[in-house]
């Protein structure tokens, strides 16, 4: 394109003209459904953290729509994935909250100054009990709505322990386990796969085994403020001997959370530590994988548990919302049957609510025999309820330092006990 | 007229080992470069299901799917425009702004003046998270999150350190004759800026003009707080969408940044005959 | 270029009895307002920046957890700590490593590549281009298209280790290699600035002057130590101060293929004050790295500055 230098100079000028009073107007670009992207002042801010090309994304957003044409009201949902709970922090800070957001697990634990108290609500109820102690405070007052109870216990793939002879059913004892995890490494594949590298699933297996480790007087001291540091050791050295027996998969430090998902899916490993979510996951990558979940044994005489809590897909109104009655009456939509099973279907969960009915698919089997038939104790996630506000990052730091052998035992339970102390004076 | 200079070829000699050696050099050098893409873009033609190995073609069959969904589900249409409105304006500011405030600082090199160099230079090394809270509770009260406006103001004022720093070496090697002459025949400061200095700053305008484009295109730090919405989101963010705790889908991610990279290396090749040509220009006599 | 004629004044001016007073006044008046054309610059970077910046200052002296509403003041306990905190040292060390060692690659390939590549023709110039291609790609995505070449699990790596028949490496999961796995990719991706830098360099350099060197007798190698290097020095410190801001400031990349370990090995004190902020939620003593470092590289730089103008009034 060989302009001459005036023309050129002019077309130039005139392009930057334009983009600046675009730019300098401070206009933005109104989103798919017509409104303002800010939304303004009768759109409803709905902050989700989801990916948006998740099943979960699917589901939820047919409901809102569902539910815009219903009212009329107009909500602005915005998915964020691994960036969510960053983001959500400097909102916060910048007291930018939005009307509804996603509260992952943290609505009592993070979120409950920012949040609108929701026990006066119909649904509050019906919240599944075993969520009570995760999701209600002191004075029973709940503060997000249960999109799902999330579910955690031991991962398995079922075509793997068959090959070596191993009946899922039957590993009710820690030796039993061990056992069947020796047989597993003999045959080159990792017994335990775990993702390093997202700063997260290793923290699950610490949380599985101390809350187990930690009897109730021990529990009741670590929330009033003193730090019992033996069962934290215990737990370590659990991990140590599942290190040393070369039971972790051998990329720990570069494996995400999504490479756990296809492990389950593809049988390049028999167990994993996490939610019963990632099973769906796992799924959605080979729609044939034999998978399942187990309760996790327990090392002190107790029963076998699983654990749970509040899941990723449960929802809070802000305090500070110019909406919150609508807002509130969107909760109430999503708490009705039909839509309250979509949800924990998309997401591979049981549901929040009690009666409620979810088709759980390829799952059934375990879910009713562990979890409907509520004969098995659901055990709260340990750093949630018992370590103070920051602490996980922590779990999950000082458990990677054993799996990857950085440090001892000793130096990461002390590593703990400084930082709780730290965290609990912040409180 | 765009001539290379044959300093190269002055300062080479023959014989055929160093030109085999430089070769070769050159080739693995290209090769190395273009690895990585070759990978995305094999990732980025495969469906999800096609497990081959990554160097491998699709042999399996092509497809466009991973395109539509980094289209519909990332919503790269509106991260496409959104990037170029904000790197056109961001980059326009930046010349500008940048250009005028070297001026000074480079003909004018007085105590306070060559503080103000270091203190602006000093900008350049702020890890963005530093400033991150209190800017972006600034936005948030000023009511500029997720608009074009606040998203330009900051990512141009984060450029501004080195465009400066580059225009003001590159104007301390201009010879000060002309301005002088002009000065002395009356012309006012913005007229000889206008008129003598900015001409002569094309190569550097080209240089501070890619590596800006470049950096606020790709910016993704800053951008992801600042314009969250699906619908304000530019390129880098819109890429990261894609890398979930629910599943990672590289395919989509990989077609996303192979969409990403087009309209920017199209920039590049067109003014990258400006870059180098004209180098010559500013040193005239 | 000709700017019409150059009118002689009747009193001439002369520069060696200092400075002629009518001269001084025009300039003075000249200089005050000149000034102002700096002034949008610096009114922009002092409200984003610098203001958010002292504001920071503040959050490292308190406890703030990063999102509540609640702050409290806890005076230097958190740069005390930096003293004691091994996990940061090892990020400085990372840091310096990063900043200094791909800076130095950098200038090396880059200068090689310019000489080889300065010239005309098709094949320079695809190549060429070729080699800058990285520089336009975010360097999240630049990490991402990495680690399709460095995991695990089918990455194009491990498939060449499995077609030799040998085992495959988990290339990310030793701190050593993962640490000079990052650095060569920002080396890589950042290597074509440097190179069309120089390139510019050499375009400056009038070819009278190898002429005239080669009439001397100087030839090759020789030639490129004594002039081309020497009348390279402007090309060689934007080049250097671009390499070394990337370098060290380093994030994405290391977020992206290990997120700072295995451990907390593969740091920089970007990432670490990234997740010392948001998951350790001790944001005040992120505030607080982030200054140390600041105050680090500022100490630096103004050592490096100095040095700049030294040399650039002796040219």
């Amino acid at each position: 394109m060989k302009l001459t230098p005036v023309a050129r100079r002019a077309t130039m000028i005139t392009i930057g003209a334009l983009t600046l009073s675009l730019a300098v107007t401070g206009c933005s670009r109104g989103d798919a459904t017509g409104g303002d992207a800010t939304g303004g002042d009768d759109t409803m801010q709905f902050f989700l953290n989801m990916g948006s090309d998740t099943p979960d994304y699917v589901a939820f957003s047919e409901i809102v729509d569902e539910f815009e044409a219903e009212t009329g009201y107009k909500i602005q949902v915005t998915a964020e994935a691994s960036t969510f709970e960053n983001n959500m922090k400097v909102r916060l800070a910048a007291d930018n909250v939005p009307d509804l957001f996603s509260t992952h697990g943290w609505s009592l634990l993070r979120y409950s100054e920012f949040l609108e108290p929701l026990d006066d609500q119909a649904w509050s109820e019906d919240v599944n009990p075993a969520l009570d102690s995760a999701m209600r405070d002191d004075e029973g007052e709940i503060y997000a709505f249960p999109g799902e109870t999330n579910v955690a216990g031991i991962l398995y793939n079922g075509d793997v322990l068959e090959s070596i002879g191993v009946d899922p059913a039957s590993l009710t004892t820690w030796d039993a386990f061990n056992s069947a995890a020796e047989k597993v490494v003999a045959t080159g594949t990792p017994a335990i796969f775990a993702a390093g590298k997202d700063q997260g699933p290793i923290g699950h297996v610490a949380d599985h085994l101390a809350v187990d480790l930690y009897d109730d007087d021990q529990k009741q001291e670590t929330i009033d403020g003193t730090f019992v540091a033996e069962p934290m050791s215990e737990m370590l050295t659990v991990v140590q001997e599942w290190t040393d027996k070369g039971y972790f998969n051998k990329d720990y430090s570069s494996a995400s959370q999504d490479d756990m998902a296809r492990a389950l899916a593809d049988g390049t490993t028999a167990f994993e530590f996490q939610g019963t979510a990632l099973l769906t996951q796992a799924l959605a990558y080979n729609p044939d994988a034999n998978v399942g979940f187990l309760p996790l044994p327990s090392a002190t005489g107790g029963e076998n548990y699983l654990v749970g809590g509040e899941g990723n897909n449960s929802f809070g109104v802000s305090k500070t919302s110019a909406h919150k009655e609508e807002a509130k009456e969107f909760l109430a939509f999503l708490a009705e049957p039909d839509n309250a099973a979509k949800l924990a279907e998309a997401a591979g969960s049981a549901p929040g609510l009690i009666g409620v009915d979810v088709d759980f698919g390829v799952l059934a089997p375990s879910y009713e025999k562990y979890v409907t038939s509520g004969t098995t104790p659901i055990a709260p996630y340990f750093d949630r309820v018992y370590l103070p506000n920051g602490a996980w990052d922590t779990l999950v730091a000082v458990t990677d330092s054993i799996v990857t052998s950085q440090s001892s035992v000793e130096a990461a339970t002390a590593q703990m006990a400084r930082q709780y102390d730290t965290l609990y004076g912040q409180q | 007229m765009s001539e290379f200079s044959s300093t190269a070829a002055a300062a080479k000699r023959g014989g055929l080992l160093p030109r085999v050696f430089k070769a070769v050099f050159i080739t693995v050098a290209v090769l190395v470069q273009l690895t990585p893409f070759y990978l995305a873009l094999t990732t980025a033609f495969k469906p999800q299901s096609d497990r081959s190995s990554l160097w491998l073609p699709p042999f399996a069959g092509a497809t466009l799917e991973n395109f539509e969904t980094a289209m519909t589900v990332g919503r790269l249409d509106w991260a496409l425009e959104n990037s170029v409105i904000v790197t056109v304006a961001s980059t326009l500011l930046v010349c500008i702004i940048a250009a005028m405030a070297a001026y000074p600082l480079a003909r004018r090199p007085t105590k306070l003046n060559r503080f103000v160099s270091l203190a602006l230079l000093a900008m350049l090394i702020v890890p963005p998270l530093s400033i991150l809270v209190p800017l972006y509770t600034m936005l948030s009260d000023l009511g500029v999150l997720n608009t074009f406006g606040g998203l330009i103001a900051v990512l141009t004022t984060l450029h501004l350190p080195l465009a400066v720093f580059l225009f003001t070496q590159f104007m301390r090697s201009l010879p000060i004759s002309l301005e002088e002459a002009a000065a002395i025949d009356g012309a006012g400061t913005f007229t000889i800026f206008t008129r003598i200095v900015l001409p002569s700053l094309k190569p550097v305008l080209a240089t501070v003009t890619i590596l800006t484009a470049t950096s606020v295109w790709n910016d993704f730090a800053m951008s992801s707080y600042i314009n969250n919405a699906a619908s304000m989101r530019t390129l880098a963010p819109s890429v990261a969408v894609f890398f979930s705790a629910q599943g990672t889908n590289l395919g989509a991610a990989a077609a996303a940044a192979l969409l990403g990279l087009l309209p920017i290396l199209i920039a590049y090749l067109a003014l990258q005959k400006y870059f180098v040509k004209g180098a010559l220009a500013g040193a005239e006599k | 270029m000709s700017n019409g004629t150059l009118t002689r004044t009747a009193t001439p001016v002369t520069r060696s009895t200092g400075a002629d007073p009518r001269r001084k006044r025009r300039s003075g008046r000249r200089g005050a307002s000149m000034n102002l054309m700096y002034l949008p610059a610096v009114a922009l970077l002092g409200l984003f920046v610098f203001v958010p910046l002292v504001q920071g200052v503040e959050l490292a002296f308190s406890n703030w957890n990063g999102y509540s509403p609640d702050k409290t003041f806890v005076g230097f306990a958190n740069f005390a700590q930096l003293f004691t905190d091994t996990t940061f040292h090892t990020a400085l060390l990372n840091t310096l490593l990063f900043g200094f060692g791909c800076t130095a690659l950098q200038q090396i390939l880059g200068f090689g590549l310019a000489l080889v590549l300065d010239g005309t023709g098709k094949a320079r110039s695809v190549a060429r281009s070729a080699i800058y291609l990285p520089v336009l790609v975010s360097p999240v995505v630049m990490g991402m298209m990495y680690y399709l070449l460095f995991q695990y699990d089918r990455g194009a790596l491990n498939d060449i280790m499995i077609g030799l028949g040998l085992d495959r490496v988990a290339w990310l999961s030793s701190g050593t290699s993962a640490l000079a796995i990052i650095i060569i990719i920002n080396t890589l991706q950042f290597v074509g600035i440097s190179m069309i830098i120089y390139l510019a360099g050499l375009q400056g350099i009038s070819p009278e002057i190898y002429e005239a060197a080669a009439l001397d007798g100087a030839s090759g190698w020789r030639m490129v130590r004594s002039i081309t290097m020497p009348l390279l020095k402007p090309a060689f410190v934007s080049s250097l101060i671009i390499n070394l801001i990337g370098g060290l400031k380093l994030y994405d990349v290391i977020q992206v293929l290990t997120g700072g370990g295995p451990g907390y090995s593969t740091n920089s004190v970007s990432t670490l004050i990234g997740r010392t902020y948001f998951g350790q939620q001790a944001a005040g003593y992120a505030s607080a790295m982030g200054i140390a470092l600041l105050i680090l590289i500022a100490i630096f730089s103004i050592f490096l500055v100095r040095r700049m103008d030294r040399s650039g009034k002796d040219a």
